[in-house]
């Protein structure tokens, strides 16, 4: 459908007001909300995450695609929920006590939300008493935290403990990422799964709720 | 004008502050930044500790190290020149620094606004109350020692920028070209005032940049690109080439610093800044590939302190064997690993200048 092409295409140029109308346009003609999200969108960001992972956008071009998503997206919950289109799961996610770093953090949540998630953000420095409210209150299928100082990255496991001691750690899967974190040191940690980039965060956050 | 190096292969390391705090208690403070006699008394335990560790004469292949000072004296050393840490800049500028004893001082993002961005100046230094402070320093030891000498690091316009405004700078490079190139401008404007400053005063400017700039030729401007990893080739040369260009001509002998693991995306960029003829390369950069775009610069091969800290030596010296290889010609090549931290093994650290030892010996 050459409007919804129009609109995906939109988001990977980072057209906020092109993404608003064509978003406006496509509910007016009738086409449903879930369809939009799906083949506009998500499609899009998926392709904003390959291009990000090929070298060919950098973080500003990934700001601005994620601007024209969230204001499309905006437009259209009023129509999913009125459609009861669920979230794929949910996420909780921060950048760990210490450390003020949030544009990777905030890259993965876009790109997490891209792919059908409702993201639940705590922003930076968030302790990990913090995380563990936030999973009582919100009941996640996952938590992701990041981290971008080798001073900070013992906090994830400090992080991890706090959710073990509070008994809420087996309800979620935890993910790890940022650019001093490695797989290894997710499995040393006791952390579900590691992800060196926004989107294959997206991609296994995706597998890791599918396949429970 | 070709830059030559004053010493052949020359080799560096800085300790992060984690290492000086955990082995010899030295706290990075304000007093370290800005008291004259903790300045100089710092300073001093900082040469004599690295003299009474890697200055000797017996490592396992007999060969000298060299750091630090033997018997150390007290000497007016206005900046940190064995730590590269940034903050200066950002906090003329207005941002709030915040310090620690066992890390480099923290800049708090200012998240301007649009107003904020439009109402921004570049100071004038001389009262400037953050700038202010590092001169009633050079003041007092200058005063007390008749000379004074090293620098403090002045960051780079991106970075600052950044610092200044938040990713919402990247934003503006899409949304607002002209608000971006209006702090852009500012950055450029007060870091080149501040560079000029500390050169005219003390004859380097960035010592406390990279310690190499010190052993190849002091009178280096090392303008750090830390950021230029997070964006494109296309806007480094909308956005930043610019600078670089007006500062190399401004600051000659000018050197760019490219942390990243990219510098090769921007090579041939790089190529176009006229007196830009020392390059700090960030490891994980295509050495040979940069090295074909920019056949007469100094390269400062950067290696990378994490493996330096957790490799085996044998693996420390295959990364050096590898830099120092595709780096073509020795003379125009040097090699450093900054922010070693405290896990750091001495003998990863004597395995670097082993290497290097032997490179200089007998060549490539
Ligand atoms: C921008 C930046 C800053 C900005 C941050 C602004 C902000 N709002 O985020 C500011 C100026 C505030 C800053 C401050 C500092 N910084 Co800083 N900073 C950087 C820089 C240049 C880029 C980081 C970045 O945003 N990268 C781009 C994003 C997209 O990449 P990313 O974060 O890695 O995220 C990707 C992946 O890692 C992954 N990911 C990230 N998070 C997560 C989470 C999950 C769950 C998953 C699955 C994946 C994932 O996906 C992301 C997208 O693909 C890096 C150097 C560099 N080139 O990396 C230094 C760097 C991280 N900073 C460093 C330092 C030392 C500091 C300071 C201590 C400096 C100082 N003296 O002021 C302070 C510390 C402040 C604090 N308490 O946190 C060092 C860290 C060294 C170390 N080994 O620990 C670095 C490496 C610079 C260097 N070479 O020394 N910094």
């Amino acid at each position: 459908m050459a409007l919804l092409d129009d609109l995906r295409q939109g988001v990977i140029d980072g057209n906020a007001p092109g993404t608003t109308s064509l978003v406006k346009q496509a509910l007016s003609e009738g086409t449903p909300a879930e369809k939009i999200l799906n083949d506009g969108l998500i499609s899009a960001m998926a392709e904003v995450g390959r291009l990000f992972e090929a070298g060919e956008y950098f973080v500003p071009e990934m700001l601005v695609a994620a601007r024209a998503m969230k204001g499309g997206l905006e437009l259209l919950r009023p129509a999913l929920a009125a459609a009861n289109v669920q979230a794929i799961g949910k996420v909780v996610i921060g950048t760990v006590q210490g450390d003020l770093h949030d544009i990777g953090k905030n890259l993965v949540a876009i790109m997490l939300e891209g792919a059908g998630f409702e993201i639940v953000d705590l922003g930076s420095d968030v302790s990990p008493q913090k995380f563990v409210d936030a999973v009582a209150a919100h009941k996640p299928q996952l938590v992701g935290m990041s981290a971008l100082l080798t001073t900070t990255m013992p906090k994830m496991k400090t992080t991890l403990e706090a959710l073990n001691a509070a008994g809420v750690r087996g309800n979620v899967k935890v993910m790890i990422g940022g650019a001093p974190v490695t797989e290894k040191y997710a499995m040393d940690i006791g952390a579900d799964f590691y992800a060196p980039d926004a989107s294959s965060a997206a991609t296994r956050a995706k597998a890791a709720v599918q396949g429970r | 004008m070709t830059l030559e190096s004053r010493n052949f292969l020359p080799v560096e390391i800085v300790f992060h502050p984690s290492w000086w705090n955990k082995q010899y208690g030295i706290k990075f403070d304000e007093a370290f930044f800005f008291d004259p006699l903790t300045r100089v008394e710092s300073e001093r335990a900082m040469r004599a500790a690295l003299h009474a560790r890697f200055g000797d004469p017996s490592t396992s292949s007999g060969q000298v190290l060299g750091l630090g000072e033997a018997n150390a004296a007290p000497r007016p050393v206005i900046g940190p020149v064995h730590l590269a840490a940034g903050f200066l800049p950002s906090a003329v500028l207005g941002c709030a620094i915040k310090y620690y004893d066992h890390a480099s001082p923290e800049v708090i993002p200012a998240n301007l606004t649009d107003a904020q961005v439009l109402a921004l100046e570049a100071p004038d230094l001389e009262t400037n109350p953050a700038f202010r402070k590092l001169i009633a320093l050079m003041d007092s030891l200058e005063a007390q020692y008749g000379k004074i000498e090293g620098d403090v690091n002045w960051e780079g316009v991106q970075n600052v920028a950044l610092n200044l405004r938040g990713s919402q700078l990247f934003v503006d490079y899409y949304e607002n070209p002209a608000l971006a190139r209006r702090l852009l401008n500012v950055c450029a404007q007060t870091i080149e005032a501040m560079a000029q400053y500390v050169r005219r005063r003390t004859g380097s400017n960035s010592v406390a940049v990279n310690r190499i700039v010190g052993a190849v030729d002091a009178r280096i401007s090392l303008h750090s690109n830390c950021t230029v990893a997070m964006i494109s080739a296309r806007t480094y040369r909308e956005y930043l080439l610019p600078y670089d260009q007006q500062l190399a001509r401004e600051l000659y002998p000018y050197g760019i610093h490219h942390c990243g693991v990219d510098m090769h995306k921007v090579r041939d960029e790089y190529a176009k800044v006229e007196g830009a003829e020392f390059f700090d390369v960030g490891w994980g950069s295509d050495v040979a590939a940069c090295r074909a775009a920019l056949p007469n610069a100094i390269f400062s091969l950067r290696m990378s302190p994490v493996r330096v800290a957790t490799l085996p030596r044998d693996d420390v010296a295959a990364d050096v064997e590898a830099l120092l290889r595709a780096a073509g010609p020795l003379e125009r090549a040097a090699l450093c690993c900054i922010n070693l931290d405290e896990r750091t093994p001495d003998e990863n650290v004597r395995a670097m200048f082993e290497v290097v030892e032997r490179y200089r010996k007998y060549g490539a």
